[in-house]
Order: structure tokens, then C-alpha cells, then sequence
């Protein structure tokens, strides 16, 4: 089962219901919404999407159905933006 | 760049590069002109800096008076 962790402890700023991700090894600005930046907190440590899919729910009481693939996609964006990487 | 507005899901709103100065930049100072670095294909400063008139007072507010000193 894959897992998910940031690549590094980027500085994130929580504006409102938004946060903003420095990525100081890119230069970059990431900015989420606050649902991104719940999940952006539980990559401290390792995570699945499936655990990661669980915690949303409980904390957010969601009505979506496609929360996981959601939260799979999100991942995934981060990935490319060189924010997370996979857990070894 | 779009911003999206559905919130029942994890979302990137905006991904960005910064673009930032440096020493390096491209206006002399008052500081070190003689930068090591290569930042901008090893020429520091290729622009001597302006010496003409200026017309007004940049849109400034100030009054010239720094500090919150008694006088």
C-alpha cells in the first residue's frame, strides 16, 4: 500500500480558511484550501489515501463519494510540485 | 490561473514561482558592489546608477522625518 510524507517541513501559513506552502528548495508558493491544508498536516508522518480518506471524513463529515480519488489526485499534485514524495 | 470554488475536497488553488531581487540585481546600491556571485552571468551591476533629475517625490508620503524622537 502506498504511502505519502512530505519531502520536507516546508513553511506553511494558514490565512483564513487557506494556507500557503513555501517551497524554499523550488521558490515556489503553493496556496490550498483548508480541506488541502488538513491533508497537507498529516504528511508529517506517513499516510496512506486510505487512512488519509478516513481522518477527512471524521473530521469534515463529507458527503463525497469520490473523496479518495480526490485525495489520490491531490497527492499527486503535490508529488509534481515537489512538496511530497512517497514514503520508503 | 484559476481558482476553483468546490470545497468538498482537497484542492490546490494556486502554484506559483516567486521572482525575487538579490545583490546581484541589476541597480547599483550603497552596499558590496563587487558581488562575488554569478547571478547574472558573472556581470554585477552593468548600469551606472541615474544622476538626472527627479520629478516629484516618487508618490512618497513621507515628510523626511524618520524615527518617533521629541523634537
Amino acid at each position: 500500500m502506498t504511502q505519502y510524507i512530505k519531502k520536507r517541513n516546508y513553511e506553511a501559513v494558514q490565512l483564513d480558511d487557506q494556507w500557503i506552502i513555501l517551497n524554499t528548495d523550488q521558490f515556489t508558493v503553493t496556496k490550498l484550501n483548508d480541506l488541502g491544508g488538513y491533508c497537507w498536516t498529516l504528511l508529517d508522518s506517513p499516510q496512506t489515501v486510505e487512512r488519509m480518506t478516513q481522518l477527512v471524513e471524521e473530521k469534515y463529515h463529507l458527503d463525497n463519494n469520490f473523496l479518495s480519488s480526490n485525495i489520490e489526485e491531490f497527492l499527486q499534485e503535490l508529488i509534481e510540485y515537489g512538496l511530497v514524495q512517497h514514503a520508503v | 490561473m484559476t481558482i476553483k470554488l468546490n470545497d468538498n475536497r482537497p484542492m490546490v488553488l494556486e502554484h506559483q514561482v516567486i521572482r525575487f531581487e538579490t545583490a546581484q540585481s541589476w541597480n547599483k546600491g550603497k552596499g558590496n558592489l563587487n558581488h562575488p556571485g554569478t547571478g547574472n552571468g558573472g556581470i554585477n551591476y552593468p548600469n551606472d546608477p541615474y544622476t538626472g533629475p527627479h520629478k516629484g517625490n516618487g508618490g512618497g508620503n513621507s515628510n523626511g522625518n524618520n524615527g518617533n524622537g521629541n523634537n
